[in-house]
């Protein structure tokens, strides 16, 4: 066929396009919620373990998860989005990282050396990476389905952004029902859990995000 | 001067741009007119000689402006991303282009296929060559070409936009072609 054709065909087809990000943020917010009443299912009602772990406990988990999940979704979208650099939105990620590194060096500091390993590494580890990787998962559907719009010239780092924001997600929602109070436990347990639906969405990412 | 030339490319494109993002064709067209002129040009210095392919490039990269319009970010140049966009289709090219090449191409019948009914052989004899093809392309062509249904009504029944069953059918038919004169 002739390309003038072509253009002509395309160009009678067109419609005013939707707007990618709300439909991200839309998907995000789908997603959570099912990993929400997934964990209510498995683990009760949210929010009983607040009691223990006092409010300001609860707060850090929250901010930190979701400054998480916001600074994954919006260096995903970046990652989607040809001719927009990606070095500084991924760098930003870290930025939480860093500044809760330093609270929790402070709070292990202060505190009884032989309380420290429990702070650390707490008295259920593999519970929390199970949930958050679980809860992550509706997410990373939706997500992947909701970034078909998107144009990732690298499909493994679309797929690695996509699996750290799902997993960000999934860390939200199971910080609802956390009961470690420590912010150590936060690096130690939660970053790597949600590290794991990331280096999945990686290598599955030229599959998954081929366009 | 050439910078100024380029710039003044740019606003335009882009205002285009904006206008077919909002859904007005005319606008739309000319975007995707002014856009295959300079994609012809970037694939022709990347592909020298290689007319077919270049303009099946162009093609590609159209539809995929097309299909992801969505992805472009207003704030940024339009050029920039046209760029990723072409960039990302060459380099897609050239990795199929390889797997090709690096395939055995003959692979036709075997001596064990011998006493078959004439009709299955032919019919045999189309499976297989529309297994050289990707599953679009061969659904592209066996929905026009072997069951003789129109491109829309062959759209619909494939799940493919129309331009892409007549650029499907196009591409698959040059593979095809040139597969056969390849086996001699």
């Amino acid at each position: 066929m002739r390309t003038d054709q072509l253009i002509a065909e395309l160009a009678a087809s067109q419609r005013p396009t939707g707007n990618a990000q709300g439909r991200i943020a839309t998907a995000l917010a789908a997603g959570w919620l099912v990993s929400i009443a997934g964990l209510f299912l498995f683990l009760g009602p949210p929010l009983q373990e607040m009691r223990h772990t006092g409010i300001a406990s609860f707060a850090v988990k929250l901010g930190y998860t979701v400054a998480f999940a916001i600074l994954s979704v919006m260096a995903a979208i970046a990652a989607g989005r040809p001719g927009r650099k990606l070095a500084r939105p991924a760098a930003l990620i870290v930025v939480p990282v860093i500044m809760l590194s330093f609270v929790a060096l402070l709070e292990l500091g202060s505190a009884d050396p032989a309380a420290r390993r429990e702070m650390l590494f707490g008295t259920a580890y593999l519970d929390c990476v199970k949930s958050v990787v679980l809860a992550s998962l509706p997410v990373f559907v939706v997500l992947v389905w909701a970034y078909r719009p998107l144009a990732p010239i690298r499909p493994p780092a679309a797929g690695f952004l996509i699996g750290l924001s799902a997993g960000a997600a999934g860390a939200v929602a199971f910080a609802l029902y956390c009961h470690e109070p420590s912010a150590a436990f936060l690096i130690t347990a939660y970053t790597p859990a949600m590290l794991i639906p990331a280096l999945l969405g990686a290598a599955a990412g030229r599959p998954l995000f081929k366009w | 001067m050439s910078g100024r030339a380029v710039n003044i490319d740019e606003t335009k494109l882009k205002a285009l741009m904006i206008a077919g993002l909002n859904g007005h064709a005319r606008a739309y067209q000319a975007l995707l007119r002014l856009s295959a002129e300079r994609l012809r040009a970037y694939f022709r210095r990347r592909l020298p000689g290689r007319e077919a392919d270049v303009e099946d490039l162009v093609q590609e990269t159209l539809i995929a402006i097309h299909r992801k319009q969505a992805s472009y970010d207003t704030t940024l140049p339009f050029t920039a991303w046209l760029h990723g966009i072409a960039r990302y289709r060459l380099i897609d090219f050239l990795r199929r282009e390889y797997r090709k090449a690096s395939l055995p191409l003959d692979g036709g019948f075997d001596a064990e296929d011998n006493g078959a009914v004439d009709a299955i052989l032919a019919e045999l004899d189309v499976a297989t060559l529309l297994a050289r093809l990707t599953p679009r392309q061969a659904d592209a062509i066996r929905l026009t070409r072997i069951e003789g249904l129109s491109v829309r009504d062959a759209a619909q029944a494939s799940g493919q936009s129309e331009p892409s069953i007549k650029v499907n059918v196009h591409r698959g038919i040059g593979r095809l072609v040139a597969a056969m004169k390849g086996k001699g």
